[in-house]
């Protein structure tokens, strides 16, 4: 399949969109349903038990918050780069591998978090540590595309 | 899979009108601004129509083209991390708890004083089976009611709080022997280690009270607002007479 630098960056566009969905609804969930467990298939598929470990939020704020910010960043430079062959010092591929990396750097590290201390899964932040990895892959196609 | 070349390399210079140097085509009117900024002449007007017509085609000609596959690719992706998504949020595959009516299931806990509960030993007695973690306000409100309610209908009916710990932090037989210290709560209290108990009654939320007949039928499933006392009276009355 032989895709275009435009495919790859749309695809990459609505990766980070769904990011934003997924990292959203966590949040929005941690404030809302303080009181109820969410997206548990059982006692280890939880999101309910991740959100009470202290690893779910930092200083009152949820965790997902960074996951918002970090794929709306995506999100933006993907729709730039569709515009723009450069932006600043680099090219806006350059810059969404830049961030994509941070970004699995940290879910790699929540991932472990929750495998070796937490005890749980939360399907919901495994979404989000997927998508970021989709777009790492998409924009290392992207050098390829030229 | 392949690469597809890049569309265009080439753009025409021009040079300077002020400094001389070349200066792509595209960036003559940015470069005299930026540089220049002094200079009598005017950015806007340095291109000619050809040029200016030439740079908007080029410009058209270098927006990223979606292929064929692209497109189907993308569409692809947006239909199934779509349905992913709404299928965890909507998370049809949670089980249902008992409905009114039906027997509540049997389970056996290790309540906080050490002593072993089976549920069904209870049957012939009527119980008010509570869901609720010692972190939730909601739960710390309800063992206020609950302890007036323990205090006129504690000979009749069985009280057993389960702790599901769904928030704060890690809930020990200590944490909850302090908990029902602090609000004078004298019945049994169990922690639900696993999350089967709770898994079982399916509890979405805390707190959950199940009222449970002499039979061990579900007779109602109580959730904030309803759970006040005159609420509770009533369903107690009812069991225990």
């Amino acid at each position: 399949m032989r895709l275009s630098r435009g495919d790859l960056l749309v695809l990459v566009a609505v990766f980070a969109a769904f990011g934003i969905a997924d990292s959203a609804y966590l949040a929005w969930q941690w404030y809302a349903s303080a009181n109820a467990p969410w997206c548990d298939l059982n006692a280890y598929f939880s999101c309910s038990r991740v959100r009470e470990s202290p690893y779910a939020a930092l200083a009152g704020v949820p965790t997902a918050w960074i996951g918002v910010a970090g794929f709306a960043i995506l999100l933006g430079i993907a729709i730039l780069g569709l515009r723009a062959d450069v932006l600043g010092p680099w090219k806006p591929e350059q810059w969404i591998r830049g961030f994509a990396i941070v970004g699995a750097a940290l879910g790699v590290g929540l991932t472990v978090l929750e495998i070796a201390v937490i005890d749980a899964i939360c399907i919901l932040c495994v979404f989000g540590f997927l998508l970021d990895l989709a777009i790492l892959w998409a924009v290392t196609l992207v050098r390829s595309a030229g | 899979m392949g690469a597809v070349p890049a569309l265009h390399d080439s753009m025409p210079t021009k040079k300077c009108p002020v400094c001389g140097v070349s200066v792509k085509v595209e960036n003559i009117a940015r470069h005299v601004r930026d540089q220049h900024p002094h200079s009598t002449v005017d950015p806007e007007h340095l291109l000619t129509k050809v040029e200016r017509l030439d740079l908007e085609r080029e410009r058209a000609f270098r927006r990223p083209v979606l292929t064929r596959n692209g497109r189907r690719l993308i569409l692809g992706s947006t239909v199934v991390l779509a349905v992913i998504l709404l299928l965890v949020m909507a998370n049809p595959f949670r089980g249902t708890g008992p409905s009114v009516g039906q027997t509540a299931p049997d389970f056996t806990v290790v309540a906080s004083d050490g002593s072993s509960l089976r549920l069904s030993s209870l049957r012939g007695t009527a119980v008010l089976l509570e869901f609720m973690d010692p972190d939730c306000p909601a739960c710390q409100h309800e063992t206020s009611t609950l302890v007036s309610l323990h205090t006129n209908y504690g000979s009749s009916v069985r009280f057993l709080s389960i702790d599901v710990n769904f928030i704060g932090p890690a809930d020990t037989d200590a944490r909850i022997n302090s908990f029902r210290s602090a609000y004078g709560a004298t019945w049994s209290f169990a922690l639900d280690t696993t999350h089967a108990i709770t898994t079982a009654y399916a509890v979405d939320s805390t707190p959950t009270t199940y009222i449970l007949d002499r039979a061990g039928l579900v007779v109602a499933v109580i959730h904030p607002p309803d759970n006040t006392y005159a609420g509770y009276a009533e369903l107690l009355n009812r069991v225990s007479s």
